[in-house]
């Protein structure tokens, strides 16, 4: 589906991105066809549940791929370059973390017990940066600022920093090289609520003072309208639905959007929580037609057969794979 | 004791329940975590109580504690009236099996190699409940109680091959097969996709009216906690800082803590990306290292220097089921409870 946003060249531009794993059960289609534009400065939220293929979208995107890769083909446009053009070494030495990098999840655990953290973010600059160290410490000292890290940060290591500093310090390390593309895959699952609030604030500055664009990956709609421009809903390897967070938020048209909104419980409201029934369909064995037919209320005789691709939404700023607006708009 | 409306005794009543545990620091120092430190509250069949936290509070503790898992430091765990810390564990089979717990983790907390009937049958072996043809019936009503329809097809199965969800209901027909009066569900949802979760909380509630099951709801979130807890206390390094029915705590905190919790909450609205949400500073300092006077009081935005680093707060009974332990409420001549400062706050305390 192409969730292509007017006005602007986008900075990266996705076309029928597919990856897949071989397993014993056959190959698993964890990103199934996925289209989308994202311009410069804004920040797509890419939401859906565990397994429908969030991660596999970003480890794509940097091309971080598992072993057992059996497929991995569509095109990746950034900034005019074609990804999918570049060997692994020139991709590696041009792209990955110079012009795309990644916040993980649980980054927390991705440091070192034994360096200093600040030697750990020189290292992203001396290494892959090829800066010497002396311009890579004041770059550091620089990234922690950024961060709003206390420069003593610099000789602290990661036992004595908090759950919070460490995740700034995986940040820092993404900024490095000044990519123009950030993920941020589910970076602050692992931290308390109120930490997560502190970070979600960075993120926002990040975004207005130094204009990065970002994919923010969450299994939570709600976090990820904090800093959403858009949203895009993932389901069972593939886009259900893309459009501006006011659209998705206000006026979701794809059934599985709807439910998964009602599916929040909200601070403030008592309006009763809905769920879906059943689970999330095995990715080697994907239903025919609509992935979510068997799950939706809604289902009808072309669902079970015909694959839906993204049709324009009543507001005509989002794109929803579901027949039902095939249906409303030709009757 | 605790006397609840209709005069007799809750059915849980923890009375001042401190949880210090020794652990060794540097050298040859020990250093004292006071995990839980004079914690008191009651819960009767049939109600809800969430506990709010974020990590670190004590809340996992508090229930362990509840479900004697832990033996307190101080302070009693009266169960009906029977103090359960001063029984003998051979003598608790009475108790273990009127109280179970549901866990956060539905991937670990169930053996991978035990098939469905196997998990949800085990308490009712170590109880010695039934025949092995009444224990097998037992099963297949508990995986009913839990929507695991026809109990028959998932009898045999093992826990890998079910989602999440499927996982936590296990869970719960493994908690619920002795019909136990208490519940302590620790952050049961935490680790279930969004689109389940509401099925899961729903789930308990229909069990709760059927049975008359008191739960002690664990949870970081306050939002889940307003949609299945009508009363919540919210925890701080050790203490409950401010209890009362969670809707009031939700539109009105009174607590400087459960206010920056509360705004550090996300909901889904657009016009969050625009603006910084205003948040607590730093993060809780850990419970080996507990601040002097209020506990909260060095990430206070109304910190009142010189009596909250100094006085420990009173418990201020701000209405008739609303509690905070905050200095703001002490000088406001409130009916007090618990322990008293001995001391009263200047009028002119500055509030920013």
């Amino acid at each position: 589906m192409n969730g292509r946003q007017a006005g602007g060249e986008p900075l990266l531009s996705i076309r029928d991105l597919r990856l897949s794993y071989a397993a014993d059960r056959g190959d698993v289609h964890a990103v199934d066809g996925v289209s989308f534009d994202l311009e410069a400065g804004k920040t797509l939220a890419i939401v859906g549940e565990s397994g429908s293929g969030k991660t596999s979208l970003a480890l794509a995107l940097l091309r971080l791929l598992p072993r057992n890769t059996s497929q991995f083909e569509g095109q990746i446009t950034l900034n005019g370059t074609d990804c999918m053009a570049l060997s692994d070494g020139d991709f590696r030495s041009r792209v990955r973390w110079r012009q795309i990098s990644m916040v993980f999840q649980g980054a927390t655990e991705s440091l070192n017990p034994i360096y200093k953290v600040g030697h750990q973010v020189r290292e992203v600059l001396t290494s892959r940066g090829g800066q010497s160290r002396s311009a890579a410490d004041e770059r550091t000292r620089e990234l922690l600022n950024l961060v709003r890290l206390p420069p003593e940060t610099f000789n602290r290591y990661p036992h004595e920093l908090s759950g919070g500093m460490k995740q700034r310090i995986a940040v820092a390390s993404a900024l490095a090289l000044d990519p123009a593309l950030v993920l941020l895959d589910e970076p602050t699952s692992a931290l308390d609520v109120g930490v997560q609030a502190q970070i979600m604030n960075l993120f926002k500055r990040l975004k207005s003072n130094l204009g990065i664009a970002s994919i923010f990956i969450s299994h939570d709609i709600a976090l990820a309208s904090d800093i959403a421009d858009y949203i895009a809903v993932m389901y069972a390897g593939r886009l259900v639905e893309i459009g501006p967070s006011e659209d998705i938020l206000g006026a979701p048209s794809h059934p599985y959007t709807q439910k998964l909104l009602a599916a929040i419980p909200r601070l403030r409201s008592d309006e009763p929580l809905e769920f879906i029934p059943g689970a999330p369909p095995d990715l080697s064995d994907p239903p025919t037609g609509c992935r979510f037919h068997p799950r939706c209320q809604f289902a009808m005789d072309r669902c079970r057969i015909e694959d839906p691709h993204g049709i324009p939404t009543p507001s005509g700023q989002s794109l929803a794979a579901c027949w039902l607006l095939d249906e409303a708009g030709s009757s | 004791m605790n006397m609840n409306t209709n005069g007799a005794a809750p059915m849980l009543d923890l009375q001042d329940v401190a949880m210090h545990f020794k652990s060794r620091g540097r050298g040859f120092h020990t250093t004292t975590v006071r995990a839980l430190d004079g914690v008191s509250l009651t819960l009767d069949r049939g109600e809800t109580i969430a506990i709010v936290g974020e990590s670190g509070c004590g809340k996992t503790t508090l229930g362990r504690v509840s479900l004697r898992l832990l033996e307190p430091t101080a302070g009693r765990v009266l169960f009906d009236n029977v103090d359960i810390t001063q029984v003998k564990e051979s003598n608790l089979k009475g108790f273990r099996r009127r109280a179970q717990g549901i866990f956060q983790d539905p991937f670990t907390s169930l053996d991978p190699y035990m098939t469905i009937r196997q998990i949800v049958e085990e308490p009712l072996i170590i109880h010695g409940v039934g025949s092995a043809s009444e224990r097998l019936e037992r099963v297949q009503w508990a995986l009913d109680e839990v929507r695991m329809r026809p109990a028959a097809d998932f009898l045999d199965r093992f826990p890998h091959l079910l989602s999440g969800g499927q996982r936590q209901r296990v869970g719960i027909a493994r908690a619920l097969t002795l019909t136990p009066e208490y519940i302590l569900a620790d952050e049961p949802v935490s680790m279930i996709d969004a689109s389940s979760r509401a099925e899961i909380l729903a789930l308990l509630s229909e069990l709760q009216e059927r049975y008359r099951i008191g739960y002690l709801y664990i949870t970081h979130d306050i939002a889940t906690a307003r949609h299945f807890a009508p009363t919540a206390a919210v925890m701080y390094l050790g203490r409950v800082v401010e209890q009362g029915p969670t809707v009031d705590l939700i539109n009105n905190p009174l607590h400087p803590y459960t206010q920056g919790l509360l705004n550090a909450v996300p909901e889904p609205d657009p016009a969050n990306r625009l603006a910084e949400r205003p948040v607590l500073p730093g993060e809780a300092p850990s419970p080996a290292n507990v601040p002097s006077g209020c506990r909260f009081h060095p990430r206070c935005p109304v910190f009142m220097e010189g009596l909250c680093d100094v006085v420990e707060p009173p418990l201020v009974q701000v209405e008739p089921d609303r509690t905070v332990e905050c200095h703001l409420y002490g000088a406001e001549g409130k009916e007090r409870v618990g322990r008293d400062t001995g001391k009263s706050v200047s009028g002119d305390a500055e509030i920013v």
